[in-house]
């Protein structure tokens, strides 16, 4: 399935943050949408999960128009977003954090959430090791592994992530960017990535979106981003 | 043995404050929210029973129907009424005050519909179970069959809803709801259900409290006012973001004030409960079990 | 009624004297049972706009109006069994036992804020009428009877004890809301405001939020205690039983539906209080004593739900916002 933005137009009361926003996310590959702080990004992600209304615009996944549904409706339309800043339940252990995603599926197909938790342990085996301890007591690292690995019990064809990176060393960013991509390889998922930091994100993406200030400035395969250094130092900052 | 025994009489009526703040809790907890009208809907399940009593005979069916009709009222008023408080509160300042005052309002018009459908004056409730002090080895002490009873099912009521929190994927999305509802809606949960659920539960919980109190005190549409104020304290001694503490908190004001009526009479039993609470809200406003920082709306 | 704040002391004190002259004559054409009515109405708003300083302004919730009520009454009423006062001396102590109350009070409950402090509130509103009740120098269950007495000498037989309470309520309430709206218009009221908006905000522009709340609750509650004697003078009599969590409840409805943040609004709020139940009594004359009973009450909480519901923010900024709506900039 595709999703497809046309058009799509956002405001936080007063502001603008999105205008006239269109592009398409094609199947079972990485679109990392990049931009400065304050570009927009989070806002666009926010918008497509149902967390916001949009003023105006369309969302198309495939034939589904979602930008009127409940959030509840579009994850089980297939679509997941993991927000940002390490969004776990810190009250709740590492077991319980994963089974959360897996509730809503529960009834339907009991064995094949527990399947997608062995998957995600398998993941990222230093949940497995933390399996009962509370989410408050993991690192920034681990708690976006977990976040990550909610949003993976849910099943998604397509996955919503709002800048994993931030706030967490180089190594562990390279260490999850990397278990993204072979992720998406093994599982042929579609990935929207939301990234400050540019490079990491068009490294493993096939397409790349710029926003600067709310509009789309250039939506192209990710290395042709990566090679245009006039377009890198306009938008990017490097 | 005069401890002993005010002790032993403050464990039943400490059982019912518990159910109280259990109910206000669970409600705190997952609409930050806190039911100032819990009374009205704990006498209006109370009343249901009497009536159901009054007209079919059976204890049990009354005492079942009285719990349903909390349940069914809990989930009412969470879908007409505070969804709507919720929603249009605007600033930080009236999304405190706003829904206390509408509870307030809520408990008012509750107080005067079963004023108008039932009567003002004080009704007896009946019980099933002896209310004589029973005897053991040849002693008689302040405990009859009905507070063991009382006991018993508030007991078995809190491991049956400890057990569904704690052991179902419903308990698990009910905790999650409360601490994260943007994270738990994200994982395609419908939070909105969960929390009338949760209102749900708690009428329950107010209902039962209802009907196990009811036969000792009698029953007016005001008659649970004072019940809510112990139960109120009892959570925030507890604290009022935790459960545990709130059930605690009511085993401990009710051996506490027994303590206190037993040697300094009944009329300080109220002082003595308020200001335990003034005591606890300067000194440690997170209750005995919640954590730092709660004590902000 | 917000061109009231625009005026200067001056000013509005001579449109107060103006006012007590037109309630002075007018009192003379109205029957007794009215005058007798407008008493109270001027005893609920002075609590009103107790509530109003409090909760309005200064963002405290309150449920314990009754209890700061009942300490100003009780003062007065030892006190006038002890000595001889002067009226406006008795009432002066009142004023300034309520107000220490309420600074002690405020000093533990300032720290406190939402379902915190509205608990607190309630605990005082149920907690010092009981203290009254086991107290025996405080008369007990009976209470103490506070009479004001008749008009001093020659005026004693010509005007009634009625138009007397109404007149010494009435002055009362004058003073209440002269002094009330010098308040809000100063710099306390916008102090107030601005904790109550964000509080850091306004620590960083260098207001004391501690001691702003606190004040609040010190002013509130002199209100409050003269809201207690003027009441209790209407009832003859200071009881527990005259101080309930209804009473407290009643006023902040009145606040509530008169609109909280405003003073202006507490002179609808304590009418919609007095007269609602005589409504009632006209209309349910045919109607079951059920009805009669409690209709009122339910009416009165519905309206003060529909109220919180549809306009949290007060009914005068609902109603200001609905104005001003077609001027908002796109």
């Amino acid at each position: 399935m595709t999703l497809r933005v046309r058009g799509l137009t956002i405001d936080h009361g007063a502001i603008r943050a999105i205008s006239n926003a269109s592009f398409n996310v094609p199947k079972g590959s990485i679109t990392a949408v990049i931009g400065a702080n304050g570009a927009g990004k989070s806002t666009l992600l926010r918008t497509i999960s149902g967390l916001k209304r949009a003023t105006s615009g369309n969302i198309l996944w495939d034939e589904l128009a979602i930008d009127h549904l409940q959030t509840e409706q579009i994850v089980r339309a297939g679509i997941v977003h993991v927000p940002e800043g390490r969004s776990v339940v810190t009250e709740l252990t590492v077991s319980e954090n994963l089974a959360l995603g897996g509730v809503w599926r529960l009834r339907k197909n009991k064995a094949d959430v527990v399947r997608a938790i062995d998957e995600v342990y398998e993941l990222f085996p230093r949940l497995a090791e933390r399996r009962k301890q509370r989410a408050d007591t993991l690192s920034g690292g681990e708690r976006q592994m977990l976040a990550i690995g909610r949003g993976l019990v849910a099943r998604p064809e397509l996955l919503l992530l709002d800048e994993p990176s931030l706030g967490l060393a180089p190594l562990v960013v390279e260490q999850i960017f990397q278990t993204l991509a072979q992720l998406q390889r093994s599982t042929g998922m579609t990935i929207l990535l939301v990234e400050q930091n540019a490079m990491s994100a068009l490294r493993i993406a096939s397409q790349g979106i710029v926003l600067d200030q709310g509009q789309v400035v250039i939506a192209d395969d990710a290395r042709a981003i990566m090679n245009d250094t006039a377009l890198r130092h306009a938008y990017l900052g490097y | 043995m005069n401890l002993l025994n005010t002790l032993i009489a403050g464990v039943s009526i400490g059982a019912i404050y518990s159910l109280i703040a259990f109910a206000l809790i669970l409600v705190w907890r997952s609409t930050r929210v806190v039911n100032f009208a819990q009374a009205g809907q704990a006498a209006f399940s109370t009343y249901v029973g009497l009536t159901i009593e009054k007209a079919v005979g059976n204890y049990w069916l009354a005492f079942i129907g009285a719990i349903l009709a909390g349940v069914i009222v809990g989930a009412f008023v969470e879908v007409v009424v505070v969804r709507f408080i919720v929603k249009r509160a605007t600033s930080a300042a009236t999304a405190t005050v706003a829904p206390v005052i509408a509870m307030l309002g809520l408990l008012g018009i509750f107080q005067g519909v079963m004023g108008l459908i039932w009567g003002g004056e004080y009704q007896p409730y009946p019980t099933a179970f002896a209310r004589e002090g029973m005897s053991i080895a040849g002693n008689q002490i302040p405990f009859s069959q009905f507070d063991l009873f009382v006991l018993l099912t508030v007991v078995v009521a809190m491991s049956i809803s400890a057990v569904i929190f704690q052991r179902t994927s419903l308990g698990l999305s009910m905790r999650a709801a409360a601490f994260a509802p943007e994270v738990t809606r994200l994982s395609g949960i419908r939070v909105s259900r969960i929390r009338t659920l949760g209102w749900a539960f708690a009428g329950g919980a107010g209902g039962l409290a209802g009907v196990l109190v009811a036969p000792t005190t009698f029953i007016a549409p005001n008659s649970f006012d004072l019940l809510l104020v112990f139960g109120f304290t009892a959570a925030v001694i507890g604290g009022l973001d935790s459960l545990i503490g709130g059930v605690l908190g009511g085993l401990a004001l009710g051996i506490g004030l027994s303590v206190v009526t037993g040697y300094l009479g009944g009329s300080y039993t109220f002082m003595t409960a308020f200001v335990l609470l003034i005591v606890i809200l300067l000194v440690r406003p997170q209750g005995i079990l919640g954590a730092r920082g709660a004590r902000r709306a | 009624m917000h061109v009231v704040h625009k005026l200067s002391t001056g000013k509005r004190i001579t449109l107060a004297l103006f006012i007590a002259l037109i309630l002075f004559v007018a009192s003379n054409f109205v029957d007794e049972y009215r005058i007798f009515q407008g008493a109270q109405v001027a005893a609920y708003l002075v609590g009103i706009i107790s509530i109003v300083l409090l909760t309005g302004f200064s963002g405290q919730i309150t449920l314990g109006q009754g209890a700061f009520m009942a300490v100003g009454a009780y003062s007065a009423a030892i006190v006038v069994q002890e000595f001889t006062l002067p009226i406006w001396l008795t009432f002066f102590i009142a004023v300034i036992a309520a107000a220490l109350f309420g600074a002690i009070i405020g000093i533990s409950a300032g720290r406190l804020s939402g379902p915190y402090l509205a608990g607190a509130t309630l605990a005082f509103a149920v907690g010092i009428p009981a203290l009254a009740n086991a107290i025996p120098i405080l008369g007990g269950e009976q209470g103490l009877s506070f009479d004001i007495g008749y008009a001093p000498g020659k005026y004693a037989d010509t005007v009634s004890p009625y138009k007397w309470l109404f007149w010494i309520c009435a002055l009362c309430a004058i003073i209440a809301v002269v002094i009330a709206v010098n308040l809000t218009s100063s710099g306390m009221g916008r102090e107030w405001r601005a904790v109550r908006a964000h509080e850091t905000a306004a620590a960083l522009s260098g207001i004391n939020p501690a001691r702003s709340k606190v004040l609040a609750f010190t002013v509130s509650s002199g209100f409050a205690g003269l809201a207690g004697v003027s009441f209790s003078a209407t009832v003859g009599l200071v009881s527990p039983s005259g101080f309930t969590l209804s009473l407290s409840f009643l006023l902040l409805t009145g606040a509530i539906l008169g609109g909280i943040s405003h003073i202006s609004g507490a002179l609808g709020g304590a009418f919609i209080i007095v007269i609602i139940p005589t409504i009632f009594e006209a209309w349910t004359e045919e109607a079951s004593l059920g009805v009669a009973t409690y209709l009122p009450g339910i009416i009165v909480s519905a309206l003060l739900l529909l109220s919180i519901a549809l306009a949290p923010e007060g009914p005068s900024e609902a109603l200001h916002k609905l104005r001003h709506r077609g001027h908002r900039k796109p």
